[in-house]
C-alpha cells in the first residue's frame, strides 16, 4: 500500500490497542519519512533522532570544526532518514543518518580507490554446517554505526549539516577524521 | 578463528555485524566482552536474522528461510493471488533466444531475476529455473517472461521451505557431480550441476553452462567434475581455515566414461582434444585427494541443477537435499 506520507505528516499512526508492544513503539517513534531536513526539524522525534547521530559523531570522534581550505575539494553532506521497520512491519526506530555527496568527490582528489570487503553467502552457509557438525550454537551482534570506526588515509572536508550549523563560525567546514556514510571510502575504513 | 584445547572460536564478519560462535561458552563470553569494550555494539544474542536469512536454531538443527523475502516478492510482482505451480519449471520447458517474440520490458525482467536470484541462498530447489532465465536478461521475449512468473508461482506456493541443517552430521565434505549435454538450444553447451554436502548438511551449489561445447556426455561430465573439483577444494581450504583437517574429499559421478578419464592418464583419440585446464582432475586423483566414485542417477542429487525434472523426482530431490518446511 502506498501512503503519501506529506498528508500523514504531523498525525501519529493510530493503532488499535490490542498489544502492548505496539502502543509503546507508537509512542516514541514517528511513522513518516521525511524527505529533507526541513521537513524533519518540525518532527521532535526526528529531531531528538538527528541529535542522537550528531551525538554518536562527538563520541566517536569523527570531525573538527576548521576554517574552509583554500584548495580543497569541500564534499556536501546530507541528512538521510529512514525508518526501521520489525518483521511484523511496525516502525521500531526513527534513524537519521548524515551521508557525505559522494557525486562531489573526485577520483584520486578524495580517494584513490574503491572496494568492499564482505563474506559470500556461501561461507556463511558453511559456518552453519560447521555449527551443525560440532553441535555448537551461534551468536549475533553488529557495531554500531560501523563506518564511524574507520579512520581515513585522505584528507577530506564536509560542509556543516544543515539545520544544525555552528552559529559561531557558520562558514567552517569539517575536516574529517573517520570515513562518513556515502564517502568512497566508506566500506574499507 | 581461535582453537586450543579448550575449543573452538569462529567469528565471521559481514561489515558490521558478526556472526560468531563456540564451543567454549567462556570463549563466547570473552570475546563479547573484549568487542563490546573496543566498539560500541549493539543487538547481542541468539543469531535469528543475518543479511536477510531468517535463522532459527532448534534442539536438533538449524533452519534458514527467506519467508517473509518471498512473500514480499511475490506481491511485488502481483502474483500473490495466482494459481501456484508445483515445479518451478516445466520438463518440457526449453527456452530459446526466440527472436520472433514479443519483446518484454527489460527492467521488470531484471528486477526479477534479481530478486529471485537473492532467493536462492536459502532455496536451492529454484537454482537452475533461475539461472536458466538470466540467460535471457539481454533481450527478455515473452516466452521467457512466462517461465519467470512460472518460478514466481512456485514461490507463491512454497513460500515457508527452507534449507534445514541437521546436527546428525559428520564433518566429511563430498560432492555430487553431474551435467546436461548439449542441453542448450542455441549454441548447444553442455550445464554442469553440482552439490556439495559437509556430512548430511548441503552448504553449496552450482548450475552453470559450460564455456565451450562438448562432444559427447563423457566430456561434459568430465568439465563438470573439473568445477566440483575446483568448489571441493575451495571448502577443504574453508574446512582447513577452521582448524578441521579433512581426510580424501568424495565427488560422486554418474557417468562411468567421465570417472575413467579422470582416473586414466592416457591419452586417447576421444579425449585428446579436451582443453588441459580440466585435466587438473587427474593430478587430484593421483595425489590421491579426490576420490571419485560412481552413483546411480536414481541417487544423483545434482540432477536437481542440470534438467528440469518431473513433479515427483523433484519433490524426491529437494527432500534429499533438505529442502522442507519446519
Amino acid at each position: 500500500m502506498k501512503v503519501d506520507y506529506r498528508q500523514l505528516a504531523g498525525k501519529r499512526q493510530t493503532i488499535s490497542p490490542t498489544n502492548t508492544e505496539v502502543v509503546q513503539f507508537a509512542c516514541f517513534v514517528s511513522s513518516i519519512e521525511p524527505k529533507n531536513h526541513k521537513e524533519a526539524l518540525i518532527d521532535e522525534y526526528w529531531i531528538t533522532a538527528m541529535q542522537d547521530e550528531l551525538e554518536q559523531f562527538k563520541h566517536s570522534e569523527v570531525w573538527d570544526l576548521t576554517p574552509r581550505p583554500a584548495e580543497s575539494n569541500v564534499v556536501g553532506i546530507k541528512w538521510i532518514f529512514k525508518n526501521k521497520i520489525n518483521e511484523d512491519g511496525l516502525v521500531v526506530r526513527n534513524k537519521a543518518r548524515l551521508a557525505a555527496q559522494v557525486y562531489s568527490q573526485v577520483e584520486g582528489v578524495d580517494f584513490e580507490e574503491t572496494f568492499a570487503p564482505v563474506a559470500r553467502l556461501e561461507s556463511i552457509r558453511f559456518l552453519f554446517g560447521m555449527s551443525c557438525a560440532l553441535n555448537f550454537k551461534l551468536h549475533q551482534m553488529d557495531v554500531k554505526s560501523a563506518f564511524l570506526n574507520g579512520v581515513l588515509q585522505e584528507e577530506v572536508y564536509v560542509e556543516q549539516p544543515k539545520g544544525f550549523e555552528n552559529s559561531e563560525h557558520p562558514n567552517y567546514v569539517y575536516k574529517l577524521k573517520k570515513a562518513l556514510y556515502g564517502l568512497k571510502q566508506a566500506p574499507r575504513a | 578463528m581461535l582453537k586450543d584445547d579448550k575449543g573452538l572460536l569462529i567469528v565471521q564478519i559481514y561489515v558490521d555485524d558478526i556472526v560468531f560462535g563456540s564451543t567454549c561458552q567462556e570463549y563466547v563470553d570473552e570475546f563479547v566482552e573484549s568487542m563490546t569494550k573496543e566498539f560500541e555494539m549493539s543487538m547481542c544474542g541468539e543469531l535469528t536474522y543475518f543479511l536477510g536469512l531468517q535463522i532459527k536454531q532448534i534442539e536438533h538443527g538449524i533452519f534458514i528461510s527467506q519467508s517473509t523475502y518471498a512473500k514480499n516478492l511475490v506481491e511485488r510482482f502481483g502474483l500473490k493471488g495466482s494459481k501456484t505451480a508445483r515445479t518451478p519449471m516445466g520438463v518440457t520447458d526449453k527456452l530459446s533466444r526466440d527472436e520472433a517474440g514479443e519483446d518484454v520490458d527489460e527492467r521488470t525482467y531484471r528486477g526479477m531475476i534479481g530478486s529471485l536470484l537473492y532467493l536462492t541462498a536459502s532455496r536451492p530447489d529454484i537454482c537452475l529455473a533461475v539461472g536458466v532465465c538470466a540467460r535471457y536478461q539481454a533481450k527478455p521475449k515473452t516466452s521467457h517472461m512466462l517461465a519467470v512468473k512460472r518460478i514466481i508461482k512456485y514461490m507463491n506456493g512454497t513460500m515457508n521451505l527452507g534449507l534445514y541443517y541437521t546436527k546428525d552430521t559428520t564433518r566429511s565434505l563430498m560432492g555430487y557431480c553431474d551435467a546436461d549435454w548439449a542441453g542448450s538450444l542455441e549454441d548447444r553447451r553442455s550445464t554442469s550441476g553440482g552439490c556439495f554436502f559437509m556430512g548430511n548438511n548441503m552448504v553449496s551449489w552450482h548450475s552453470k553452462i559450460q564455456n565451450s561445447v562438448s562432444l559427447s556426455t563423457a566430456e561434459a561430465e568430465y568439465i563438470a567434475l573439473g568445477s566440483c573439483c575446483t568448489q571441493l577444494m575451495w571448502m577443504t581450504q574453508m574446512a582447513e581455515d577452521y582448524g578441521m583437517i579433512s581426510d580424501s574429499l568424495l565427488i560422486l559421478c554418474d557417468n562411468q566414461s567421465a570417472i575413467s578419464i579422470a582416473k586414466n592418464p592416457v591419452q586417447h583419440s576421444h579425449t585428446k582434444h579436451i582443453d588441459i585446464r580440466h585435466h587438473f582432475i587427474r593430478e587430484l586423483v593421483e595425489a590421491k585427494l579426490i576420490v571419485i566414485d560412481h552413483v546411480g542417477t536414481e541417487h544423483q542429487l545434482a540432477d536437481l541443477f542440470t534438467k528440469p525434472l518431473d513433479f515427483n523426482r523433484f519433490i524426491s530431490l529437494q527432500t534429499s537435499i533438505g529442502v522442507c518446511e519446519l
